[in-house]
């Protein structure tokens, strides 16, 4: 049992507040990932649990145990850092092992561990090899090497995979997530990237400004964000947002009004409301057919046409607002520069103009 | 032409860069700067206390018998204390440290005489006798000739006959004189050999590791933080030791070997010896401990390992101040320098060295620095263990830093204090020894005056409000006359009693009297060297500083600090202790008045009684009745000081009393 709680924790730097009131919880055996925008919070946070960066206020348990005043080496977890952190005067066999020569481990206990470490991880041949002569991507794996030997209840993970290349990056992360599925151990993975968050994450947290946005499996965050920030944040390109009024009954973005009756009443609070923000994922645009005069379109102008293979980022702009549509390849694109972009109400978001909260009910 | 707009494109880039780096600017500018005031004035300093105790004490001569002549003439023509002793054995009497100088009159080569004194190059006094002794024959050679030794100098002619000559004779042993050698540079290589061990290993574990990333590591593993911390010390400690005994075991074989013979009378091998070397390890094993500790506290404050280098390199040649202190000629262990840690063990190993060590100086020089050490090994300990030592915070980037500096009144204060000392030293006095009358006005508007104003801004306060620019009442204006008026000669009370202890060298009252007397009106002097000072310095010590450190601290350390700093801005030992007593009056009075006025007028004032009255009155005259006269003045002056803020509080109080009564009666919520 190792699950990770967090209990209404602030943290200052001086007169800073990094972390604003985080209360949480990492159940046993999950794989968190906590995302968000460069100096939100997360290091701090997952460095909170370390040791490395006391509490101002609140209490980190780790398996039941408030752990706030206890040290590092008491806490039963091991890290990971962006920068790999290996000792540049010892092998590899020698950095993996140093933590266990610490806890006085036996030798061949030693050996043992090392040597499972680096089967699962693949570089039994890097053993005796000093971290200069090794690439990047087996530095990060001798430091998660060097994490999984000391088999702690909770392994954290500080941005790993920054470092690497966008290929690298993309054969680690199914590499670390495929190690969470082995070892089956709780796990806390910090990274600004979200596509890394939506990928290896059994849940994600989104922090901006020390503050939790939203907490919740990648498909519930990216279906069901809970304000503008999560929507924009998770998801790439971005969600496109659209300004939008109330007015008799009918939602007015644009040219085009949506009677609220029959398309939006159930689902969203519209009661009060009287600027919103239409929130549409790119591909939930589509291109109308001429002859489909129900659904409810935009006149957008194409600006750029970007083609990436897998499919196409149409760049159109509406009244002054940037919209991005993702087609298809083989989809039907008009020649003309103004276009018709449909979309399906179902599928759409909105939030307050003011709180840029959700509306859905 | 192209080329050189580029090399000049990137040389403002890169020189943007480096005044961006407060540490390269310490190292490169601030520091080279500082060094040599710091080591020529800390000397001059030491020499000064050391001339001024032996001018008290005055000098002991040994004569091999009673003479007459010579004890009058000396006691006649010498303005120190003198006493006479009689022996046969002169050496032996100055090496056991019974007489300062012997002088013999050699009367064999009659009518020419020969003067032969006899010192010991291994004692300061005696060296200071010789130098007395010397120059008192070389000054009044015609009258002693004349006097004593009954000579009509017109019989003689100069060119072939010297009817007096000065001979020396050191009368220090073979191992007092190859050690002395020896010790000249021996003891500073040890030290430096310790300080360079000890960075180049502290600045690796510490800032080398920090930039490596693997602090984070290590402090993640299971090992508790203050083990860490210890581990690293033992091994920059050791690394060091493995440095010097690297150098002891070169030296001794150099020795053995018979590389070289210092004497020609004393092997060098006899003065390295084990148990010499065993010594110096043994005292060098605390100072080991301090430099280590002290070291990794400062690496601690690098990113990395170049910006470790050049956070250590100023400490580098601090420690140099107090070695090269201890191996100038003639200075010994005593009761001041053995409480200094390095100069009381770079003298140890230098007496130890010349055969003269004894056993005080050992235990005491190796307590004090064995305290010390354990001292700074605590404070470096929980120095580290503090959050954002050891890893990288939040707080590193520039921006923010600049942002803390100006946010840090304490910062701006010693900061702007140390650029206007450094422009005071090396701008302004050059300049007022060139032209007094520019250089004052100057010094006082251009840089006092400027300073003050700009550390008001640099921090975005408000002008009045830190200048404490209000006004303070009648009782404020009357007050500040009746105190400084009092308080003058209350102070130059004291100062005449410290005179007594630290004399004023004549030379120094001349100096300072043709300072205070430019060629100007009495009108013009004033302005001059009251008005002016009484504003510009107010605006600065008691305005800025003053306005800025209280923001921070309570009154105490306010008064004590700004009055130091105004105190030391005199640059002179021996105004010292009047500027810094007038520097916390004056602070005073802003806190009991609530205004800078009070402290201006009082600053004028007391400049122009120095400068008119004082000459009048003669400072040789000052006496207790000073003290009384002053005494009931201050009293009243401070008191109008503080009458109307305390009057202004007694009213507050009066409000708050009353708030509370009626919330009380009234029984309402607040």
């Amino acid at each position: 049992m190792a699950e990770v709680v967090f209990k209404d924790v602030y943290k200052y730097f001086d007169d800073t507040l990094v972390v604003d009131n985080f209360s949480f919880q990492v159940n046993d055996k999950e794989f968190v990932v906590i995302v968000g925008p460069s100096g939100c919070g997360k290091s701090t946070t997952l460095r909170m649990v370390a040791g490395l960066e006391s509490i101002t206020s609140g209490d980190i348990l780790i398996g039941n145990r408030v752990v706030n005043d206890v040290s590092p080496k008491n806490r039963d977890i091991a890290m990971v850092f962006q920068n790999y952190a290996l000792y540049p005067h010892m092998d590899v066999y020698r950095n993996m092992a140093f933590g266990l020569k610490l806890q006085k481990i036996p030798q061949d206990e030693i050996d043992r561990r090392v040597a499972r470490a680096a089967d699962i991880l693949g570089i039994e041949p890097l053993l005796r090899r000093k971290p200069k002569q090794l690439s990047g991507g087996q530095r990060q794996r001798v430091a998660v090497g060097r994490a999984i030997v000391r088999e702690p209840s909770v392994f954290l993970f500080d941005e790993p995979l920054s470092n690497l290349d966008a290929k690298l990056r993309v054969q680690m992360r199914a590499e670390i997530k495929k190690l969470h599925d082995r070892l089956r151990t709780t796990m806390m993975y910090v990274t600004h990237d979200q596509v890394e968050a939506m990928t290896m994450g059994d849940r994600i947290v989104i922090l901006k400004d020390g503050v939790l946005q939203q907490a919740g499996t990648p498909m519930d965050v990216y279906r069901y964000p809970e304000n503008m920030f999560v929507a924009g944040f998770i998801g790439s390109p971005s969600m496109n947002m659209i300004q939008a009024y109330v007015s008799n009954g009918q939602l007015v973005t644009g040219n085009t009004s949506i009677p609220i009756e029959g398309f939006f009443e159930k689902t969203f609070n519209l009661d009060d409301v009287s600027e919103c923000i239409v929130g549409i994922r790119p591909e939930d645009f589509f291109i109308p057919t001429s002859t489909d005069n129900q659904t409810p379109a935009f006149d957008a102008t194409i600006e750029l046409i970007e083609t990436t293979g897998a499919e196409v980022l149409i760049h159109c702009s509406l009244n002054t607002m940037s919209m991005v549509i993702r087609a298809m390849p083989d989809s039907y694109i008009p020649d003309a520069n103004s276009i018709k972009v449909g979309f399906n109400p179902a599928r759409m978001h909105l939030f307050d103009g003011k709180s840029e909260m959700t509306l859905r009910r | 032409m192209q080329r050189w707009i580029e090399i000049k494109t990137v040389f403002v880039k890169e020189m943007t860069e480096i005044m961006r780096n407060t540490r390269i600017l310490i190292a490169a500018f601030a520091f080279p700067l500082l060094i040599f005031p710091i080591v020529f004035g800390g000397m001059s300093w030491l020499q000064d206390l050391d001339r001024g105790q032996m001018e008290q004490t005055g000098i002991r001569v040994m004569l091999p018998s009673y003479n007459q002549d010579i004890e009058d003439f000396i006691t006649e023509n010498l303005d120190i204390p003198v006493q006479f002793f009689h022996t046969e054995e002169i050496s032996k009497s100055i090496i056991n440290d019974e007489a300062d100088i012997g002088i013999v009159m050699d009367m064999q080569k009659a009518p020419e005489r020969n003067l032969w004194l006899y010192y010991t190059a291994s004692r300061n006094t005696s060296m200071h006798a010789r130098q007395k002794i010397q120059q008192l024959f070389s000054e009044n050679r015609f009258e002693w000739i004349n006097k004593f030794l009954k000579y009509d100098i017109s019989e003689f002619d100069d060119s072939r006959f010297v009817p007096l000559t000065i001979d020396f004779s050191d009368v220090a042993s073979d191992r007092e004189r190859s050690g002395h050698r020896v010790a000249k540079i021996l003891p500073f290589v040890l030290i430096m050999i310790l300080v360079s061990g000890c960075s180049f290993a502290a600045v690796d574990l510490i800032a080398g590791e920090k930039e490596r990333g693997c602090f984070e590591t290590l402090l993640v593993s299971p090992v508790q933080r203050t083990n860490v911390i210890i581990g690293k010390m033992s091994i920059v400690v050791f690394s060091a030791l493995i440095g010097l005994i690297s150098n002891m075991v070169s030296l001794f074989i150099t020795a053995k070997l018979g590389f070289f013979d210092l004497t020609g009378e004393q092997t060098f091998e006899f003065i390295i010896g084990i148990e010499t070397i065993a010594v110096i390890f043994l005292c060098s094993l605390p100072m080991t401990v301090l430099f280590a500790s002290l070291l990794m506290f400062i690496s601690a404050g690098a990113k990395s390992y170049q910006s470790g280098q050049t956070l250590l390199m100023p400490f580098t040649f601090l420690a140099m101040i107090p070695a090269v202190t201890a191996i100038l000629p003639g200075m010994r262990s005593d009761s001041i320098l053995v409480l200094i840690p390095v100069a009381n063990i770079v003298l140890v190993m230098r007496e130890l060295l010349e055969g003269t060590l004894k056993i005080w100086p050992l235990l005491v020089g190796n307590l004090i620095n064995v305290l010390a050490a354990s001292g700074v090994v605590i404070l470096t300990v929980r120095g580290l263990n503090r959050e954002g030592s050891l890893v990288p915070g939040s707080s590193t980037d520039s921006d923010r830093m600049l942002k803390d500096f100006r946010n840090d009144p304490v910062k701006v204060v010693f900061i702007g204090f140390i650029v206007v000392w450094l422009g005071m030293f090396y701008v302004m006095a050059p300049l007022q020894a060139d032209n007094l009358i520019l250089g004052l006005l100057l010094t006082l508007w251009g840089l006092i005056f400027c300073a003050g104003l700009i550390m008001v801004k640099i921090q975005n306060l408000s002008f009045r409000k830190t200048l404490s620019l209000n006004n303070p009442g009648w009782s404020g204006w009357l007050g500040a006359v009746i105190f400084q008026t009092g308080f003058l000669p209350v102070i130059l009370f004291f100062n005449h009693l410290l005179t007594n202890l630290l004399p004023l060298p004549d030379q120094w009252l001349e100096h300072f009297s043709d300072a205070l007397m430019p060629d100007v009106s009495t009108f013009g002097l004033l302005m001059l060297m009251a008005v002016s000072p009484g504003i510009t310095e107010e605006i600065l010590f008691r305005g800025a500083i003053l306005g800025s450190l209280r923001k921070k601290w309570s009154m105490t350390p306010v008064i004590l600090v700004s009055g130091i700093m105004f105190g030391l801005l005199h640059f002179s030992v021996y105004r010292l202790f009047g500027a810094t007593m007038i520097g916390f009056a004056l602070a005073w009075m802003v806190y009991a008045s609530g205004s800078i006025y009070p402290a201006i007028v009082a600053h004028i004032l007391n400049n122009a009684l120095a400068l008119v009255v004082i000459p009048e009155l003669g400072l040789q005259d000052v006496n207790e009745y000073w003290l009384l006269l002053g005494i009931p003045l201050v009293i009243l002056g401070g008191y109008l000081l503080s009458f109307r803020t305390a009057k202004r509080d007694l009213k507050r109080s009066a409000v708050n009393a009353s708030n509370i009564g009626e919330s009380d009666h009234g029984g309402g919520s607040i």
